[in-house]
């Protein structure tokens, strides 16, 4: 065989081979957040049961879980039950819904079925999920006391996951 | 007194728009808006056209401007209501960034590795040109050497000496004249 063409060939051939390993088992579709490791966005949304306004600033000085949410939404109904558990365990820690892209009503049912153990805020035209760079439901962002991202979680969170992501958050 | 009616104006779309940033002002990622406030038909073309730069997050082969999804609507939204502020191209794709990182642009950034993407296919489209060339040229330089050697190898050099044969047809005449079978 003509020594140029194998060359050539193996050229061409080795680095998408590398590329299709590199990538095998990966997600596709998942987008790496650029925000972990920085400063979280400031948000200031409506609490849905009590009316009353809360922000991130509020919040200062304490570990914040923000998980975005929704009634439609079919393993957050599981992971709500593991959020309000979590919410429980640790008391310092302050966990906020973010329900995004539903109705008040809807929300206030969900919630009334399924128990309440911190506060669900409304997110207003999507605006605070886009700029925490949401781009699915369920998705967790943990926050440490400083303000910084420390973690961001796609899908639904176990039992396990959230004590791993809280002792981690603490620090 | 005539100006009351504008102030409150003015002052009605203040709230509603400080309402509608609930989240983040964009002011603190890009910076004052760096363009005129837009608004008309211009305001609709230059939204449009920036929402289709924009990647949706959800529907990933689409522009926010194409998809369907409730994120990608939100998103289109936000983009007019940046570009109606006076935001540029590239302080709204820049926003969008800073959140979701420089996927969500669909065309990729000239910088760093992307530089790959964009000058790869011109490289090969190159490499194959040579290639093809390379190969017409070598075809072209063996066609008169294939017509050498398909001539006969046993021809006389010259075709001038015919007389050998010529004695040859004669003797063979003569012999026939004797022999008539």
């Amino acid at each position: 065989m003509n020594r140029r063409v194998l060359i050539a060939g193996i050229a061409v051939t080795v680095p998408l081979l590398a590329v299709l390993w590199a990538n095998i088992g990966r997600d596709p579709h998942r987008v790496r957040s650029p925000l972990v490791g920085r400063a979280a966005p400031a948000f200031s949304l409506t609490d849905v049961e009590s009316g009353e306004v809360i922000s991130l600033a509020q919040l200062a000085g304490r570990p914040v879980v923000l998980n975005f949410w929704a009634t439609w939404c079919v393993p957050c109904y599981a992971e709500h039950r593991v959020l309000v558990e979590g919410a429980k365990r640790s008391p310092e820690v302050a966990f906020i819904g973010v329900v995004y892209d539903d109705e008040r009503d809807r929300i206030l049912q969900f919630l009334a079925e399924n128990g309440s153990g911190y506060p669900s805020v409304i997110d207003v035209g999507g605006r605070t999920a886009i700029a925490y760079g949401v781009y699915g439901v369920p998705e967790t962002f943990f926050i440490n006391p400083s303000g910084v991202i420390t973690a961001k979680h796609e899908g639904p969170l176990d039992p396990r996951l959230l004590a791993g992501y809280l002792s981690r958050t603490r620090g | 007194m005539r100006f009351a009616p504008i102030a409150f104006i003015l002052l009605f779309a203040e709230v509603a728009l400080a309402q509608q940033m609930a989240a983040p002002a964009p002011g603190r990622i890009v910076g004052p808006p760096a363009g005129p406030p837009l608004s008309g038909a211009v305001l609709e073309e230059e939204s449009d056209r920036v929402a289709a730069l924009l990647r949706c997050p959800v529907c990933q082969g689409l522009s926010v401007a194409d998809s369907p999804a409730a994120m990608a609507v939100n998103m289109k939204k936000q983009v007019r209501d940046l570009v109606a502020a006076g935001y540029t191209e590239d302080q709204v794709l820049s926003y969008f960034e800073a959140s979701y990182g420089e996927f969500v642009r669909l065309e990729p950034p000239m910088r760093g590795i992307n530089w790959l993407v964009w000058l790869a296919p011109l490289f090969f489209l190159a490499a194959g040109v040579g290639v093809f060339a390379r190969s017409i040229r070598r075809l072209s330089q063996k066609t008169p050497d294939v017509r050498a050697s398909c001539a006969r190898p046993n021809a006389p050099s010259g075709a001038t000496n015919l007389e050998p044969y010529r004695a040859a047809v004669r003797d063979l005449v003569d012999r026939s004249k004797h022999d008539p079978q």
